[in-house]
């Protein structure tokens, strides 16, 4: 970001203020500009190359009896902006009082004083699509060395941005954030025996030097691609169930939505009533962690500048937290938690057991690798989605399983960890390691036996 | 309609997007404004404006291309861009073709449009629906319902001597519904728009979406467990035409196709569903949220027949799809908007109408799924897997609909699916709803329908 254009990121910031102060509102502005790239590449060379600016602001303005309103624009010309700043004013005026209205307290905003290291400017600087594209051509190369089943590639993407937000509101909160972030991905196609089958990796980091090698990425994409040869349809029944870290953690997105302040006060999560109880098996401890060095989900302050810390959301299976951002806090009378915009980094922390042992201790039934769908009913409390991954007979591998479908109560489910495994993602905001647990049911073939 | 950018200015990007050859260049113009009123808690509790205004210059040289984007309309920055788009090729310059502008059919000319309306006006839509839903059942604890309207003009200009304009409308009008009974809890969601105007309220009054998104709410209640396994299922007509744009629509996207990733690439001329199968993808249905006088690229949409009677008949295609597989392009080049760049998308895709008596379908069955609607879906286009989560099901028993059912969830092969659909009825109906398509990263306004279907055997997931 040079000079200039963090110049017109200030003055777009001064504008916004001094209007929402002329038409008597209180306020917040966030103002960011970004350059990326992005590369594609197929068959040894560049298939596409994207390359752009991305910059906009948005005015949120609060008048009398915190009546709001929010414009967004990407035209940052001081006219403009305060133009926008005007309508907002407007349009809130319109709005009916709110109670649960208004900027966070003062006394909650700034930003935590932690190097949470997000802008690696050498690297982006360095980065160039030429290189992104060497990337590629190895990622791609080592996919296609995976198997011999591998046909083609469907599609590899290199991508380099590194963006400045601004974030200002009338009660004299004023900071900014740089960050970059990086990422590789590949997903490769096997054509064999009339089925053809899609592998897919990827990696994501905020320094250059964190990426995983394309190699690696790659043929961790080629062998996914050709793992679900010979699949079948598992017995139907209620069976033992390991997910594997992928859907671990997004069962653990799951738990983070049901304990959304917003699902909370609308009564639309199954988890509403439920602080202070246990919601887990006693072993699981969950924590959001937006300080984490170089996290793909880190930050120093939330969507409202209330000041970023760690958060223990879970604790031996006892919920402690819900996630809240300022209106959810002063509906529920919950502290602030900080989570205007969303969740940082949440880790559900790992266990000892390694992904063999789990597979021991489940005996026989289902290692869930993927799932396909939303399939999740957040107020009633049910979970019901397309899975692939492995049927396991005495804890050995038997063979690759697909069109198969997972259900379950979720209380039932988190009250069902019997173990927690000690690989987690590393690559994702929202982590899990693997984890055993009863009381899913599985389909797949008509009249499978019970269990 | 005056184009965003003048034809002049135009000539001038394309030339520099040309500067080092290539096959075809491209300059997207987008404004967009976007009005959403959200009524919560028995309160007009927010108000927002949205305004977009940039362009997307791109350049294809072979099957590679290259973009660039930039906000607002400036010349020195659409320039800059396009040199930075112009990099992909690498050959003497080009030169862009004279001038030519398709006649827009004009589908979508609403007589009141929506962006006119005052805020009272549109309030008194949002109320009559809160108000509705408040009162149906003492069991509602939670109402909240949003109306949202867009104006999207675009100016699209190419070498290839395209250059046209279009004004796009859009509405969408949605409740959301959470009800309490004892420690039970149960959501709904109904919503409604497309390419209309205010008349669309009248014929689909805000409280016929507020008691669709009761009705789907309180069903939870008396809801039991959905049985699991592979059984055979029935499709109400129009809301559960998501399957034919997951089991089929997307892997007949002309990109798919044409790299070889999708299930049905090269079966051209091939029987790959049953023989009550035909569909279409169209972009002409007035007022459909897939409506368009004109495709992202500039190509008047038509009509496109993919299966006709089982037997795959062509895929949806882009200019670049179009014209590396050698045929027309069928106007499907679709993007979200200046800052992506366009590739194929479906727009109004509907299963058309069998023979069948509706009510014979479900006579086949002994014991059975009756999905009454699906909620959203997805499918993975190499293998051909789909899957949807179904909003509201059934139990059918001995051929009639008997209780209703819970948390269950279709899966199947798409191909496989379309060879097991034994009839379909003669009830063909377009959905109204909020439907929204999902392809690397883009999100854009799909319409979809279907008439009753039954399917011999889809796999169920559920707990039973």
């Amino acid at each position: 970001m040079d000079r200039h254009q963090m110049d017109v990121l200030e003055h777009a910031v001064d504008a916004a203020l001094s209007a929402l102060s002329a038409a008597a509102c209180a306020g917040a502005v966030s103002v960011g500009s970004s350059e990326h790239w992005m590369v594609a590449v197929r068959d040894g060379r560049a298939e596409q190359v994207d390359a752009g600016t991305n910059r906009g602001i948005r005015i949120t303005a609060w008048t009398d009896g915190n009546r709001t309103a929010t414009v967004t624009s990407a035209d940052l010309a001081p006219a403009a902006v305060s133009a926008a700043a005007a309508r907002a004013a407007e349009l809130a005026a319109a709005c009916d009082a709110d109670p649960w209205g208004g900027l966070a307290p003062i006394e909650r905003c700034g930003q935590a004083q932690v190097a949470l290291d997000l802008d690696d400017a050498n690297g982006f600087a360095a980065f160039s699509v030429e290189d992104g594209i060497k990337r590629l051509i190895d990622a791609e190369r080592a996919a296609r060395a995976a198997d011999p089943r591998i046909a083609t590639i469907h599609r590899s993407r290199c991508s380099s941005r590194r963006g400045t937000g601004l974030f200002a509101t009338t009660h004299g909160i004023r900071q900014r954030e740089t960050a970059t972030r990086f990422g590789l991905s590949v997903s490769a196609v096997a054509d064999a025996a009339g089925e053809k089958h899609l592998g897919w990796d990827a990696t994501a980091a905020r320094h250059l030097e964190d990426l995983r090698r394309p190699d690696q990425v790659g043929s961790e994409a080629g062998r996914r691609a050709v793992e679900g040869y010979g699949w079948r349809r598992p017995p139907t029944g209620r069976w033992p169930v390991v997910f594997r870290r992928e859907t671990a953690s997004e069962l653990l997105d799951t738990v983070t939505s049901a304990v959304w302040g917003a699902a909370v006060f609308r009564g639309q999560s199954f988890l509403a009533d439920a602080v202070g109880t246990r919601i887990t098996a006693p072993a699981v401890t969950i924590i959001d962690d937006p300080l984490l060095r170089r996290g793909l989900g880190s930050r120093d302050s939330d969507g409202e500048g209330v000041r970023a810390a760690p958060l223990l959301v879970v604790a031996n299976g006892v919920l402690r937290s819900f996630l809240v951002d300022g209106e959810a806090a002063r509906r529920l009378r919950h502290p602030y938690t900080g989570h205007a915009g969303g969740t940082s980094n949440v880790r559900l922390l790992p266990g000892t057991d390694s992904l063999d042992v789990l597979l021991e201790k489940l005996g026989t039934g289902l290692l869930a690798t993927r799932f396909h769908g939303h399939g999740v009913d957040l107020a009633a409390g049910t979970i019901s989605k397309g899975v692939d991954g492995f049927w396991v007979e005495s804890g050995r591998i038997a063979y690759p399983v697909q069109e198969a479908t997972l259900a379950g109560d979720l209380r039932e489910i988190l009250h069902g960890i019997r173990a927690i495994g000690d690989d987690p993602e590393t690559e994702t905001t929202t982590s899990s390691p693997s984890l055993l647990i009863d009381g899913c049911t599985v389909a797949g073939e008509a009249g499978g036996k019970n269990r | 309609m005056t184009p965003l950018l003048p034809a002049d200015l135009c000539h001038r990007i394309l030339s520099a997007a040309l500067a080092r050859g290539g096959d075809f260049a491209e300059v997207f113009a987008e404004r967009r404004t976007v009005r959403s009123l959200h009524y919560e808690d028995s309160r007009l509790k927010s108000a927002g404006e949205h305004h977009d205004l940039g362009v997307g210059i791109r350049v294809i040289a072979g099957e590679a291309t290259g973009s660039a984007s930039v906000e607002g309309l400036v010349e020195s920055d659409l320039l800059t861009a396009a040199g930075r788009a112009a990099a992909i090729a690498n050959a003497g310059a080009g030169n862009p073709r004279p001038w030519h502008s398709p006649i827009l059919p004009g589908r979508y000319r609403a007589e009141s449009p929506v962006s006119a309306a005052d805020l009272p006006t549109r309030l008194a839509f949002l109320r009559r629906a809160h108000e509705r839903a408040r009162s149906a059942d003492p069991r509602i604890s939670w109402v909240s319902a949003s109306l949202v309207d867009s104006d999207q003009a675009v100016t699209v200009a190419a070498s290839d001597g395209t250059f046209a304009h279009d004004q796009r409308p859009m509405v969408r009008f949605a409740v959301s519904v959470m009800a309490r009974d004892g420690t039970r809890r149960e959501s709904g969601y109904a919503g409604g728009g497309g390419r209309r105007g205010l008349d669309w309220f009248a014929s689909r009054p805000p409280e016929s979406v507020a008691d669709l998104a009761v009705r789907r709410c309180l069903h939870g209640f008396s809801a039991q467990p959905s049985p699991a396994g592979p059984m055979p299922v029935v499709l109400a007509p129009a809301v559960c035409g998501t399957l034919i744009h997951e089991a089929v629509g997307h892997g007949l996207e002309g990109d798919f196709a044409r790299k070889g990733v999708s299930a049905y690439a090269a079966k051209v001329g091939q029987q790959v569903a049953s023989p009550l199968v035909t569909v279409i993808d169209a972009g002409d249905v007035p007022g459909d949220r897939g409506c368009l006088d004109l495709d992202d690229e500039g190509t008047v949409p038509g009509r496109t027949v993919l299966i006709e009677r089982g037997e795959l008949r062509g895929y949806l295609h882009d200019k670049l799809s179009a014209r590396l597989m050698g045929v027309a392009p069928t106007g499907n080049g679709r993007r979200q908007d200046f800052r992506h760049t366009p590739i194929p998308r479906m727009r109004t895709t509907w299963l058309a109408a069998g023979e069948a008596d509706p009510e014979a379908l479900f006579r086949q069955v002994k014991r059975g799924l009756f999905c009454a609607a699906l909620g959203g879906g997805s499918v993975d286009i190499t293998k051909g897997d789909f899957n949807f989560e179904v909003a509201e099901a059934w139990l059918i028993e001995d051929g009639k609909v008997t209780a209703p059912l819970r948390g269950a969830t279709l899966i199947g092969n798409g191909p496989e699916a379309m060879r097991r659909v034994t009839g379909v009825g003669n009830d063909l109906k377009l959905d109204d709803g909020t439907w929204t398509c999902g392809k690397e990263g883009q999100s854009v306004a799909v319409g979809q329908g279907q008439p009753t279907v039954l399917i011999s055997e889809l796999l169920v997931g559920g707990r039973a």
